[in-house]
């Protein structure tokens, strides 16, 4: 048995797979995907990636979230892809389709790249995913947050979004560090 | 010495074959200081530790562990996992141990399968980590006891 090494660096050429998770995709939504997907957004919450968590992070507060958002993939109310490079879960990104009266738009939610293998355009291959997705659900806008001060907004322009508005203030990363979040939206249609 | 079926021993008017089996109190569940909990229900069963440690475990093991999950194809991050922090590694023994255990874990997914009253069914609700392992046959009992515990 072969157990590659933790690190992306020793493979920077090593292919990077797509793959959909949950009823409809290849990978299930079961409780080892979990617990991969509790590692990797562990990472990336210590190195300050904006998914809920200003670090340090214990991982028990990671696992709580990540039952809920298992739990929806699980039951179909969101769609998620996920990027795997030698075995390692790198990758990850959940639309969330809205129901009633805003069926016609979906979220773009937990976007997260693994920090060591962060530039390599695995966060676009992820948007570029989503937005495929939305657009085979008939979605005609989609939206999505993100916390000031982090330099996402030309990422984000790439893919068509546009500042809508702001919560001045709103995320407190710590005393005296307040956090505007920023509201963006993209038109998919045609 | 074989360590499924190693000894028998009277209880009342039968004879009860004892066995062993291999618990392994994840990092999640050390985490969560939950080490006493589940070593208490397990003597409170009447199962008995045979040997015990708090330990971080290598990749090299955790590789063999998972065995099962070779095929996911993120395996490595599941190794990551319980190589992570500490888990805690027992033997415990007793009649049909194996299955006593099983039954105090409850089932693997903590929500759907795992009864009250079981392991993952009262600890495991906000988590999708089911807290513990135990081995699920006395062949596997026995590969994962010569894993944990060679020197037993």
């Amino acid at each position: 048995m072969t157990v590659h090494s933790n690190s992306g660096d020793d493979s920077p050429g090593e292919p990077v797979m797509l793959h959909a998770v949950g009823p409809h995709g290849d990978l299930a939504a079961d409780s080892a995907f979990a617990v991969a997907l509790t590692g990797l957004w562990h990472a990336v919450s210590e190195a300050g990636g904006s998914v809920g968590f200003v670090p340090p992070v214990h991982r028990t507060a990671v696992a709580a979230v990540v039952a809920p958002e298992i739990e929806a993939l699980r039951a179909g109310r969101e769609q998620a892809v996920a990027l795997i490079q030698v075995r390692r879960l790198v990758g990850f990104g959940v639309l969330r389709p809205r129901r009633g009266l805003q069926a016609h738009t979906g979220e773009i939610v937990k976007v997260m790249v693994a920090p060591d293998v962060e530039g390599r355009g695995l966060g676009s291959r992820i948007m570029a995913a989503l937005l495929d997705k939305a657009r085979d659900l008939g979605l005609e806008r989609v939206d999505l947050s993100i916390r000031d001060g982090l330099g996402l907004a030309d990422f984000y322009a790439r893919f068509g979004f546009v500042e809508w508005g702001r919560f001045p203030g709103s995320i407190r990363i710590a005393p005296g560090d307040d956090r505007d979040e920023i509201f963006y939206w993209a038109d998919l249609r045609p | 010495m074989p360590a499924t079926v190693h000894a028998s021993r009277e209880y009342g008017s039968h004879v009860a074959v004892s066995e062993r089996t291999l618990v392994l109190i994840k990092p999640d569940g050390v985490a969560r200081a939950l080490v006493g909990e589940v070593l208490s229900r397990i003597e409170r069963k009447g199962l008995r530790l045979v040997a015990l440690d708090l330990r971080t475990v290598t990749v090299e093991v955790a590789g063999e562990h998972y065995a099962e999950h070779e095929g996911k194809p993120f395996y490595d991050s599941l190794v990551d996992f319980i190589t992570g922090g500490p888990l805690v590694a027992a033997v415990v023994e007793g009649p049909r141990a194996i299955p006593a255990f099983r039954q105090l874990a409850g089932g693997t997914d903590p929500v759907e399968k795992a009864a009250t009253g079981s392991i993952r069914g009262d600890f495991g609700l906000e988590t999708q980590f089911n807290l513990v392992h135990g081995s699920d046959s006395p062949e596997s009992a026995a590969r994962e006891i010569a894993l944990w515990f060679p020197d037993l």
